[in-house]
């Protein structure tokens, strides 16, 4: 059957037109031609502007004619277009009255909110490949088909994820990688078997949306070069993923790339969440470039104050309008389709707090837009994740609106896990909270609405911080004064590099006891990407301008520091062999099991009494639980002894049942190979009544339940 | 051996003369033989696809000779897996050989490789083609 509707109505010059359809918004094929449709709430007209690929002046500019509009979409069919050879924006005329909020300018070529692949930053780094700027940022016409072999979301329970925070570029840009196409998706492809053998089952994309990497124009004040926007928390194609992270992308099968990418990591067991970045726009503040949503209907997108000027809740320049009903929508089709069309597995929101704002600017109780997204059919089964503040002092840590959907990125855990690694006093009671997954944050929402993190793209990485006291942002080109200062960190007794053998030492344990208090975490675990080869930025502890050895993975890490990988592997490998440390639900801490024992129990340096008062720095638990709620099959005993304290501890342990047997699984103390065994080749140990634990040392004990698995 | 005239009459004629892909068939030993040349993409990959559907049978064996394929855009790959789809559904077998450096770079990263047979050099796609069995003469005009 043939449609009637897509033949030519109109033309204009010798272009053969019709009256689009309005939906779905962009452009997409119909029978013969291209359907345009873009949304603007206060343009009086819209014009469509053509170009041949990479010319400076368009091919040909149609005007919508009225009669092309329904309600305030302007849309038209275009007939005949080459349209692998076509790059397409808009103009918008209408009032031009900032006061009002209106910023309307005919002689400006909008980039489509909807673009799916844009050109113009084809290849990182390297000079614009259009020299007109009058449009540098353009919409192509592409395939969105596939052929995905059948492959799905991987809908891995969250619980059992272990998510690994990654910069596409920087994971491969350093030429150690060994890669054939560095910083690039098919890079990732390349390291896919490093991921499994690291042992993680989640990879975290920091911003993939398409951003200008050229928009920053600081310079390092120390070598004079020019700095990038590296991180690219500043998209403005939030349907486009950003073709210079394409091998491809100068050819636009930046689509076709990724895609691929994510079919491949799903084959072998890795979901693929994005970071998302909707609280702004690169646009910035009134004084940055209007490229597509200040143009198109400012008034719309942009969150304003009462006398036209942006709020700044982001830090960035501009607050997206995310509960106005036309972004709130925009976002939400923006996530179906990355869940539809690339299998997506999950979203970490960038500043999500903001999105819980109203238009004017206050919190909402209810923001029906974070409501919208826990219940979307084509969401349902995606990861949701907020960081739950704002630039603009909402914090919202265990409170953010979760609609029994929303897991959070835990900044408390963060902070209290790097107060008592430091040795600080008074963490004991928090400790407590955060390593059974957070109840006092998440109480009815379970460990699994907890991202665990100890070191994240913001702040330190790990190395760091056991190597600075204070950040040494200098090369960022605003005197400091940028990235956090509350860091937690300590530097283990020398600032910076040191050829202290003694200080090293305990530089490394501190790392290893961070990793393990990670791993023996209720909740979901997020390790930064190089921190399981103690990857440094110097100290830097805002890398977001640094496209350079300080963000890029140095792979030769990897044999010098090759005892912390194998730790983070094996503790990894730990964590997936029991169920215990993986549960959905907090513990109830009162049901006494097969063993006799409570699900989670607290001790100390005597079994059963915790230290919990202001000047402890030792902390032990256990656990005995099932290897699935209901099943019956007991899980191993696992007996966790932590002394952050700098003098050894002995602790005694708590007793077994008749026939159970202490093993070793982790000492930090121990010098490699012996700190951590393979889990179910730990050894017995000899003294089953008492445990040194060494100063700043954490020490993991499993004990056979007879009758569990093995 | 010879031209598929039929074939680079059409595809030659494209409206603004700048894009041209020429296939030149013949057949070796049974397999039908295609050696495209030029660029396969949104100008040429249409023409292409239908004048080559066109002329398939059922069962046949097709070795693409890719050597001078200079570039395969988004459009070229698409063409590449619909063929290699409608020949599988005839029971056919389909290789590509003397892919150049590039666009095998382009296929493999974008993963439209995956589901071709490649080989390096006619002789070898030949060898590839002929264990997989006897095949019908492939193309119609093939003998022309």
């Amino acid at each position: 059957m043939q449609r009637i509707d897509v033949d030519p109505t109109h033309t204009f010059g010798h272009y053969r037109l019709r009256p689009g359809r309005p939906y779905p918004y962009g452009a997409s094929y119909v029978p013969g031609g291209v359907n345009f449709a873009v949304f603007s709430g206060h343009a009086t007209a819209c014009t469509l502007v053509l170009f041949v690929k990479g010319e400076a002046t368009p091919l040909v500019e149609i005007p919508f004619l009225p009669e092309f509009r329904v309600g305030n979409v302007f849309t038209m069919m275009v007939f005949d277009l080459d349209h692998e050879n076509i790059e397409y924006g808009f103009r918008m005329d209408g009032p031009c009255n900032p006061r009002e909020g209106h910023w309307f300018n005919p002689g400006k070529i909008l980039l489509d909110p909807y673009a799916r692949a844009i050109s113009g930053r084809d290849v990182w780094g390297a000079a614009p490949a259009i020299a007109d700027d009058r449009y540098p940022h353009r919409a192509l016409l592409v395939y969105d088909d596939f052929d995905w072999e059948g492959d799905r979301p991987l809908a891995t329970p969250i619980e059992d994820l272990i998510i690994y925070e990654m910069h596409v570029r920087g994971f491969t840009r350093h030429p150690s990688a060994g890669v054939k196409y560095p910083g690039t998706f098919a890079a990732i492809l390349e390291k896919i078997p490093y991921l499994k053998e690291l042992g993680v089952n989640c990879i975290e994309l920091m911003p993939i949306f398409e951003f200008d990497e050229f928009e920053n124009h600081n310079v390092n004040p120390i070598t004079g070069t020019r700095l990038l926007n590296y991180w690219g928390y500043s998209s403005f194609g939030f349907f486009a993923p950003k073709a210079g992270f394409a091998a491809t992308g100068k050819f636009g099968m930046q689509m076709d790339e990724f895609k691929n990418l994510i079919k491949e990591l799903h084959r072998n067991g890795i979901e693929v969440f994005l970071d998302v970045v909707f609280n702004h726009t690169s646009e910035g503040s009134e004084d940055g470039p209007t490229i597509s949503f200040r143009g198109i209907d400012n008034k719309t997108y942009y969150m304003l104050r009462p006398d036209g000027t942006y709020f700044n809740f982001s830090g960035c320049g501009n607050t997206m309008n995310c509960n106005n009903p036309v972004v709130r929508y925009m976002v939400l089709e923006c996530l179906r389709y990355w869940v539809a069309e690339y299998h997506i597995d999950g979203f970490r929101f960038d500043l999500a707090a903001i999105l819980g704002r109203d238009q004017q600017g206050e919190p909402l109780a209810n923001p029906p837009l974070l409501e919208i997204l826990a219940g979307d059919p084509i969401l349902a089964k995606a990861k949701l994740i907020a960081e739950a503040w704002d630039a603009g002092g909402l914090y919202l840590v265990g409170s953010f609106p979760s609609y029994d959907r929303w897991a959070e990125w835990n900044g408390k855990y963060r902070d209290t896990l790097r107060r008592f690694l430091k040795g600080d006093m008074g963490q004991t009671a928090e400790m407590a909270q955060r390593l059974q997954g957070s109840p006092d944050l998440y109480a009815g929402r379970g460990a699994a609405a907890s991202i665990n993190f100890i070191t994240s793209h913001d702040g330190f990485s790990l190395a760091d911080l056991v190597s600075y006291n204070e950040k040494r942002n200098w090369a960022n080109g605003e005197e400091n004064r940028d990235g956090q200062n509350d860091n937690y960190s300590w530097n283990c007794g020398w600032e910076g590099a040191t050829d202290n053998e003694e200080i090293n030492a305990l530089r490394r344990r501190q790392m290893k006891n961070a990793i393990a208090m990670l791993m023996v975490s209720q909740g979901v675990p997020m390790i930064l990407m190089g921190d399981e080869m103690g990857h440094t930025k110097q100290g830097n502890n805002n890398t977001y301008c640094q496209d350079n050895e300080l963000s890029w993975l140095d792979w030769r890490l990897l044999e010098q520091n090759a005892d912390l990988f194998r730790f983070c592997q094996q503790f990894i490998a730990f964590r997936k062999a029991h169920p215990v440390l993986r549960n959905q639900h907090h513990f109830n801490q009162e049901k006494v099991n097969g063993h006799g024992y409570a699900d989670l129990t607290w001790h100390g340096v005597k079994p059963w009494e915790a230290d919990w008062s202001y000047p402890s720095r030792t902390l032990a638990f256990m656990l005995c639980g099932e290897s699935e709620p209901g099943s019956g099959v007991w899980d191993d005993v696992i007996y966790v002894a932590m002394n952050m304290h700098w003098d050894n501890h002995t602790f005694e342990l708590p007793r077994l049942l008749l026939g159970m047997k202490w093993r070793l699984f982790a000492n930090t103390r121990a010098i490699p190979p012996g700190e951590i065994y393979e889990p179910g080749q730990e050894p017995l140990l000899s003294n089953q009544w008492h445990l040194l634990v060494g100063a700043r040392s954490v020490v993991v004990l499993v004990a056979r339940s007879p009758g569990g698995r093995r | 051996m010879g031209y598929c005239w039929r074939l680079r009459r059409r595809l030659t004629s494209c409206p603004d003369g700048e894009e041209k892909m020429i296939i030149k068939t013949y057949a070796i030993d049974g397999v039908t033989v295609l050696a495209l040349a030029g660029q396969l993409n949104g100008r040429t990959s249409t023409a292409v696809q239908e004048q080559i559907l066109a002329c398939l049978r059922p069962r046949a064996h097709l070795l693409l000779d890719m050597s001078q394929v200079s570039y395969m855009s988004s459009a070229g790959l698409r063409v590449m897996l619909v063929l290699e789809r409608r020949v599988a559904a005839m029971g056919g077998q389909i290789v590509l050989v003397g892919l150049m450096e590039e666009v095998r770079e382009v296929m493999a990263i974008t993963g439209f490789l995956s589901f071709f047979e490649s080989r390096e050099s006619i002789a070898d796609g030949l060898a590839t083609l002929q264990a997989k069995g006897p095949s019908s003469d492939g193309v119609i005009d093939a003998a022309n």
